[in-house]
């Protein structure tokens, strides 16, 4: 059962950086349209 | 233009195509298949795929594990090219498209690196050891971190996409010895297996297949945004240079 946790951890990990990298792409990408450099960092 | 820069071998300083294409229709397009394909490949890795007798329910990590690692090879295979291009022809875009590869190319080798001690752990007992494949793979990780630390080092465009496509082509080279490192040396790592005979139970393969075409689909998107953002990112720094 303890392995389970493992599987779990695995996924929401693996779902927090793919998910987590596009949501800043698409907030980066839609500052520097705007022209909000600040906004892009 | 062209044919002088090719013929002195120079990147240009400036670009002629100031402006920024919007998001393509094949962006929109791969993300939904990304988007469709996640859940599918999640009823498959803990429904449709059987356990495996001897790691039990950890082995289903492999079904994220893998196809991040296949596709990382594939963005730093893309790094590569690009590279040769930009050096042969002296056309920014190529470096457009190697520096978005190698970013989303870390951010696959990362999901390996936090994939696989979890993975470890329960069937090796360690979350880590100093195994020849998780050695040269940590190795190639930092190649591919230390290009987009050297990327913002150098502020000048043509010397930061020579130097860091130089940085591209040879780090590429840790690719094959990762691959191979199973072979070469001593490995507590399982070989691939996956195509031959006696490798992977039909079931585990058709949902090790479905997770390559997903995270496939997710690269192309993810290259695609991530270029289009370097691209907007650096028309802003010439903005304010000006």
């Amino acid at each position: 059962m303890k392995d389970v946790g493992y599987v779990i951890a695995a996924y929401i990990g693996a779902a927090l950086l793919y998910g987590g990298y596009a949501l800043w792409l698409r907030i980066r990408e839609r500052a520097l349209e705007r022209g909000d450099r600040a906004g892009a960092r | 233009m062209s044919i002088e820069t090719e013929a002195t071998g120079h990147i240009d300083e400036t670009r002629d195509d100031a402006a920024v294409a919007p998001p393509s229709g094949r962006r929109k397009l791969f993300g939904i298949l990304t988007l469709v394909l996640l859940p599918i490949l999640l009823v498959m890795a803990f429904l449709y795929a059987p356990e495996d007798l001897v790691q039990g329910p950890a082995q289903r990590i492999f079904y994220i594990h893998v196809p991040s690692a296949w596709i990382g090879f594939l963005a730093f295979f893309v790094v590569f090219v690009s590279s040769i291009a930009l050096l042969a022809t002296g056309d920014r875009k190529y470096d457009d498209v190697a520096a978005a590869s190698a970013e989303v190319g870390v951010i696959f080798t990362t999901a390996v690196l936090i994939t696989g001690p979890l993975w470890g752990r329960p069937v090796w007992g360690v979350f880590w050891t100093w195994d020849p494949r998780l050695t040269s793979y940590l190795m190639l990780w930092l190649i591919y971190l230390s290009y987009i630390v050297l990327r913002g080092y150098v502020p000048e465009p043509a010397r930061r996409a020579r130097f860091s496509a130089v940085l591209g082509i040879v780090g590429f080279f840790d690719v094959p010895i990762v691959y191979l490192s199973v072979r070469w040396w001593r490995s507590e790592h399982p070989l691939q297996l996956v195509f031959q005979r006696a490798g992977l139970p039909g079931q585990m393969l058709v949902t090790l297949l479905v997770g390559v075409a997903t995270f496939t689909f997710m690269y192309l998107y993810l290259l695609s945004l991530r270029t289009r953002t370097g691209r907007l990112r650096e028309r802003s720094d010439e903005e304010v240079t000006q």
